[in-house]
């Protein structure tokens, strides 16, 4: 278990570092969560394309994406990671539009309150684990299920 | 025969002879008449030159046989009238001459002695020119009557107005004026010329204009121009024109209440226009305020964010830091050291300043952000409460350690309206109830429901409003703020959005007790 929380790894993109390292001293103190920080989305989409990731968070205006296009492609690589908006825009109505069209898991207004961020947080990953889990076990089961239908044959082939 | 006989007859003879010799020399035709048979006895030249006749052809006539037939009867009626009383007569006849012309003859006839007998002298003279000058005269006369007559403005003359006045003329549009059924008031005569018309010193050319205008009960206006005039003989005449206005005057009028209707109206549409305009200003102002608010609340809600978390993770650290400290197993040096517990203690009370610090900082962000509804700009149905707090959050520094605010709010439905408009509305009253008061105060904010509608109180102990203003505070551009600091848009604004709502609102104010103003707003 303690090994596997170990490998937990949280994506955070924000083009102020001044959030990024709030947020990474916050985690660092409070989880055992690996977080990447990313001021620029592109770089973040690079990482997450070649490292198993559990959970993205992003901030909603950024100068070379916005948050929502960002976790749109974040969907389209890892559609199972839990996506987190960060958001401090004061139209909150079309910030909730454009999450649910891209399928958020949650969003989190600026000035976000620690104890809910961290709640927020564990829920995703959580998820994410769960999911992982999900997956591994069904994997298992398919392999289960493989060696059985080849011992079936086995069994077929010795008394045919 | 007497000597005195003698004598008679040389007188008379010498008599005949000078009469004869006047008569034979005198400029009109002569005829002598015998008394009873009205033959012509005798004739002078003249009078056979007049007439075409020698003397021998008329000597014998009848002295109406010179005439035209249908004088006939006028001139026997002369002869009769003269034969028979003896005294004269005179009579306009014509004579037919010789050649069969008509000339105009002026006939006087007498009884005069003729030596032993008495005869009639008929003295004709002729009167042709002068008939045929009178003729034309009376032609011209009628003619410049004719035009005066066709003009279409009264006209008359009146002479002798300083002793006996008496009308000279008047034309058939000054009788149609002031004739017929026309009430008598209406004479357009002057007794006297109106005083100071006429110049002090007047000569014999010199006139006086006087022009004036009457109404008259039926409705008719005229308009009088009277020039007066001295005349060769030293007596004062006037010439009076006189136009009938009325129709004019009714134009006039009517164009006059056009006028007056239509600047009226510029009146109200200039109101209405600066009501608008005051709404358009209003609603840019909202517009950029949304904007800014948008803005602000983004660019500060970032670092609020970082900060706030910063802060929360100094007070966990510390937290967990003290845990660290206070550990028996934790070396007594940095233990038990005295400067230890001062500092996190002082840190700790840092940090929990710094957090209520942070916390009204996201207080009023909120308010601000709440305050403009950016996020819901639309008709919503909304708390009146939450947006009267809100409101307070932001006028809050206008207010502070000056200004008791006592809240007294009922149970009230959500109501239905344009959060952010009303919002302005509770802001305007506001901030006007905090500037009306000097030094330290109070508000008073009151809800209340009553029927369909809710209503909101607010009450300050204020200045106060004076009863001549009271009625002009809503009018755009209405200030007393000074320049610079109000925009006197404030409170039309107020008015506005209120009507917007199908709301009402009140105000009640006495000059050094405060203001109350009451938003009466429906629910739906």
């Amino acid at each position: 278990m303690t090994q596997e929380e170990d490998k937990l790894t949280v994506v955070i993109v924000d083009d102020e570092e001044m959030v990024l390292t709030s947020l990474e001293s916050f985690l660092d103190l409070e989880t055992d969560y690996v977080v990447k920080s990313f001021k620029n989305p592109m770089e973040a989409l690079k990482y997450i394309e070649g490292n198993s990731v559990d959970l993205v968070v992003s901030d909603y205006l950024m100068p070379e994406m916005d948050g929502i296009s960002f976790l749109g492609e974040v969907r389209k690589l890892k559609p199972d990671v839990p996506r987190i908006i960060l958001t401090g825009y004061a139209d909150k109505e079309n910030a909730i539009k454009a999450i649910n069209e891209v399928g958020l898991f949650q969003y989190i207004e600026k000035p976000w309150d620690n104890d809910d961020l961290l709640i927020i947080l564990r829920n995703g990953v959580e998820r994410s684990r769960l999911m992982r889990k999900l997956q591994e076990k069904i994997k298992e089961i398919d392999d289960a299920y493989g060696e059985l239908q080849g011992m079936h044959k086995q069994i077929l082939k010795t008394f045919i | 025969m007497s000597t005195h006989d003698e004598k008679e007859n040389e007188r008379l003879r010498e008599s005949e002879e000078k009469y004869r010799k006047m008569i034979e020399h005198a400029n009109d035709a002569i005829f002598a008449i015998d008394i009873k048979t009205a033959e012509i006895l005798e004739v002078n030249p003249r009078a056979q030159e007049l007439t075409g006749y020698t003397a021998d052809e008329l000597v014998g006539m009848k002295v109406w046989d010179l005439h035209p037939p249908e004088e006939r009867e006028a001139a026997e009626g002369l002869f009769k009238r003269v034969s028979s009383t003896g005294r004269g007569g005179r009579t306009d006849l014509s004579f037919i001459t010789k050649d069969r012309a008509l000339i105009a003859v002026d006939v006087s006839a007498s009884v005069i002695s003729y030596g032993k007998k008495k005869i009639i002298q008929r003295i004709c003279r002729d009167v042709t020119q002068k008939r045929a000058m009178e003729r034309e005269c009376a032609e011209q006369r009628d003619y410049f009557e004719y035009i005066l007559n066709m003009m279409p403005v009264g006209l008359g003359v009146r002479k002798n107005i300083d002793s006996k006045p008496q009308v000279e003329f008047e034309n058939t549009k000054l009788r149609e004026m002031f004739g017929g059924d026309r009430p008598r008031q209406r004479c357009c005569w002057y007794e006297k010329p109106p005083e100071g018309s006429l110049p002090a010193k007047i000569t014999v050319d010199d006139t006086g204009v006087y022009a004036e205008e009457r109404y008259y009960p039926d409705g008719k206006v005229y308009q009088f121009t009277i020039s007066y005039y001295r005349n060769q003989d030293g007596s004062w005449s006037e010439l009076q024109v006189v136009h009938d206005v009325t129709e004019r005057r009714k134009l006039e009028d009517r164009l006059e209440k056009a006028k007056e209707d239509l600047e009226k109206k510029v009146e109200e549409r200039t109101l209405e226009l600066r009501h608008k305009q005051a709404q358009l200003v209003q609603s840019e102002k909202m517009a950029a305020l949304g904007h800014l608010v948008a803005g602000v609340a983004h660019e500060i809600n970032t670092p609020l964010g970082a900060l706030k978390s910063n802060n929360d993770l100094l007070i966990r650290a510390l937290s967990r830091m003290r845990g660290v400290v206070e550990n028996p197993a934790t070396p007594d040096a940095i233990r038990k050291h005295p400067d230890m517990s001062k500092i996190l203690s002082s840190i700790e009370d840092l940090n929990a300043i710094n957090k209520s610090a942070m916390r009204r900082i996201v207080t009023i962000v909120k308010s601000l952000k709440k305050f403009a509804r950016l996020d819901e700009a639309e008709r919503d149905r909304v708390d009146i409460h939450e947006g009267l707090e809100n409101t307070l959050t932001l006028v809050h520094h206008e207010m502070k350690n000056r200004i008791n605010v006592h809240r007294d709010y009922a149970e009230l439905p959500l109501i239905t309206c344009y959060p952010n408009q009303i919002n302005q509305v509770f802001m305007n009253i506001l901030v006007n109830a905090s500037q009306s008061i000097e030094g330290k105060g109070d508000i008073f904010v009151k809800t209340f429901r009553t029927n369909d509608c809710v209503a909101v109180e607010i009450r300050d102990s204020g200045k106060g409003i004076p009863k001549e203003n009271l009625e002009k505070i809503f009018d755009p551009g209405f200030t007393t703020k000074g320049a610079g600091v109000g925009t006197g848009l404030g409170l039309s604004i107020v008015y506005k959005i209120v009507d917007d709502h199908n709301g009402k609102i009140e105000v009640e104010s006495e000059v050094g007790k405060g203001t109350s103003f009451r938003v009466i707003l429906p629910i739906q």
